[in-house]
């Protein structure tokens, strides 16, 4: 299991060597931006389009191969099918004068282009989120992940909320992942060996091969998790106790610059959201850059 | 007569890995039909991953292995070309890798990890049914191995998860004897067992092997080697080293360069020879023999 989807790589990149903190707003920032309303498609398209081009740029620096993200959207296809369904069948408001038919059944119901639209809309916002999160995870160890939480929560430490429990549980959560993959792949043989084909069989088949799996699994977190709980009250772990951090997190002019670049391009997407939704009659990115008119 | 065999067999865990290496390294072996077969090692000589490419959980990367007259490999062309000059049916039952791997019987070090049902005659019964056993078939099987492993029938129905450790290796095992596999493949079964429940093991693993079948073990137990095992297979840095009898093994003077320990017998003898004791101590290869030794020394 080494080369798990968002496994951090230890490169030596210069997005490797960014400060947590930083990455963590960046990719809060550009979520955030994913989310916000651009108008019609038209703009909606281009505009996750120039995201979707910062993010490739950023992956190709961060020696991440943009398409290995395709080989693990497999399992993504089922949400897919899903959400054209949902979004084809189930009509768009109930303005349909403005939408433009697909299909017109015989008793009057018609099915929408937008609703294609909207589910490639939505599919493309989620794989830009998974690209982020993919890049955030695959150069930051997951320990500086932690580290950038616990900064970020300070301010709930003034009201005298135990932060530092919450990045406790988190970093443990992080560390016993690899651990529990290990565990599972060990299960899944001595299953296999038994007869159990994971691959093979229907649905109600392959429920039954999960449960081979998932139970030993469990079965073992929870005693793994009692044994460590006994292990940390043996060496004088208190919850409540002051933490000082091994590693200082130091801000460096690097930081600084990718702080403006972060905010340069939240600027200007936040420009795009504002342009298209408050300027009337000029509702259209394209229009306004290459006086193109789009639909 | 062979019964598994390896050829040029080579691994590698992850490849895309830079930094890669073998766990296992041009290995070529051949394993006889009725064989007591000992894998011996120190840790991370490739041992387990040996022992997974019989049951096919784990690919050779080239080379492959060959158990009766299934190939296992990942090598594509490799397996064509093999199978080009067989029968219609090896070729069929090739496909299927159940057919292998109820030939194969496997049983992993640490194998209560792998206990799901809610009661313990269910578990056992598990892979007789993927096996394609009927139910009562199977339950009849289950009940069989359940006592043959010492599980007591007041047992059955309770959940596996409340025995203990040594139990539920026990359980494990039962459940892979009850498909009653020709092959009986055993990882480090006495590891963190007691005396007692390691010389149960033991004698329970014996009787299997008594009825015609072949035994293969990992194991790091070189008391059990010396007892048990007519064979005894060697690998350090994954490459095999020697194939030869636990006898000639110890005898030797290889054991510190692979390192192993020396079983318990001859350590004894070892310091009898140091304090100077003055009977013949050559060629003493069991208990009894040693005894015999002493008795005559000392005119007994
Ligand atoms: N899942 C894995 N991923 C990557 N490398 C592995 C994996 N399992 C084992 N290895 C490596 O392969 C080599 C052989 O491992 P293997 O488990 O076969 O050793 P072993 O002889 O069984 O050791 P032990 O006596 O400790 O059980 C080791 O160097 C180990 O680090
Ligand atoms: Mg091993």
């Amino acid at each position: 299991m080494s080369n798990v989807f968002g496994k951090f790589k230890p490169y030596n990149t210069i997005i490797h060597r960014l400060d947590p903190r930083l990455k963590f707003f960046a990719l809060i920032a550009l979520m955030v931006m994913c989310f916000l309303p651009y108008g019609n498609y038209a703009n909606r398209f281009i505009v996750l389009g120039v995201l979707a081009l910062i993010i490739v740029v950023i992956m190709i620096i961060a020696k991440i191969n943009p398409v290995s993200i395709f080989s693990s959207l497999k399992s993504l296809w089922v949400m897919m099918i899903f959400l054209l369904i949902i979004f084809v069948f189930v009509q768009q408001g109930v303005d349909t004068s403005s939408l433009h038919p697909m299909i017109i059944f015989p008793n009057g119901y018609t099915l929408y282009w937008e609703g294609l639209l909207q589910t490639l809309h939505v599919f493309l916002r989620l794989i830009l989120m998974l690209c982020l999160t993919l890049i955030l995870t695959s150069t930051t160890a997951p320990m500086d992940i932690t580290y950038a939480l616990d900064w970020y929560l300070y301010p709930l430490k003034l009201i005298k909320f135990p932060t530092q429990i919450v990045t406790m549980i988190i970093s443990l959560a992080l560390r016993f992942i690899p651990t529990l993959l290990d565990e599972s792949q060990k299960i899944m043989k001595a299953q296999k060996s038994r007869g159990v084909d994971y691959n093979r069989g229907f649905i109600s088949k392959k429920i039954k091969s999960i449960t081979t799996l998932i139970i030993p699994l469990l079965v073992s977190c929870f005693s793994r998790s009692v044994e460590l709980s006994l292990a940390m009250d043996a060496r004088g772990y208190d919850p409540y106790g002051k933490r000082t951090s091994y590693k200082i997190l130091k801000f460096h002019v690097r930081d600084l610059v990718s702080l403006f670049v972060t905010l340069l391009i939240m600027s200007l997407f936040i420009m795009a959201c504002a342009y298209s939704s408050f300027y009337p009659g000029a509702d259209n990115i394209l229009k306004l850059l290459f006086g193109v008119e789009a639909f | 007569m062979w019964q598994i065999k390896t050829k040029n067999l080579t691994y590698i865990y992850d490849k895309k890995d830079p930094n890669h290496y073998d766990a296992l390294s041009n290995i070529d072996i051949e394993i006889n039909k009725g064989d007591f077969v000992c894998i011996v090692g120190k840790t991370g000589s490739g041992k387990s991953t040996l022992v997974q490419t019989f049951n096919s959980l784990i690919l050779p990367s080239t080379g492959y292995t060959q158990v009766e007259t299934f190939y296992i490999t990942s090598d594509k062309k490799l397996k064509k070309e093999l199978l080009k000059n067989e029968s219609k049916e090896v070729i069929e039952d090739n496909k299927h890798v159940a057919n292998l791997r109820k030939k194969v019987g496997m049983v992993f070090q640490f194998p209560e990890y792998q206990l799901f049902s809610e009661t313990i005659l269910k578990d056992v019964m598990f892979g007789p049914k993927n096996f394609g056993m009927r139910d009562e078939e199977a339950k009849e099987v289950a009940i069989k191995s359940l006592k043959e492993v010492g599980i007591p029938e007041s047992y059955f129905e309770r959940s596996p998860f409340e025995l203990s450790g040594g139990e539920k290796r026990r359980v494990a095992i039962a459940g892979i004897i009850a498909s009653s596999p020709d092959i009986l493949v055993l990882d480090e079964p006495t590891a963190g067992l007691d005396p007692n429940g390691k010389k149960e093991i033991m004698a329970l693993v014996k009787k299997i092997h008594e009825t015609g079948k072949t035994v293969i073990i990992v194991t790091h137990d070189m008391d059990l080697v010396l007892n048990f095992a007519n064979t005894v297979i060697v690998l350090s840095d994954a490459k095999l080293v020697e194939v030869t009898t636990p006898k000639e093994l110890f005898n030797s003077d290889n054991l510190n360069k692979y390192s192993l320990e020396i079983p318990t017998i001859y350590k004894f003898i070892n310091l009898l020879k140091n304090k100077g004791f003055a009977g013949n101590l050559n060629e003493i290869n069991d208990i009894d023999t040693l005894i015999d030794r002493i008795c005559e020394a000392q005119n007994v």
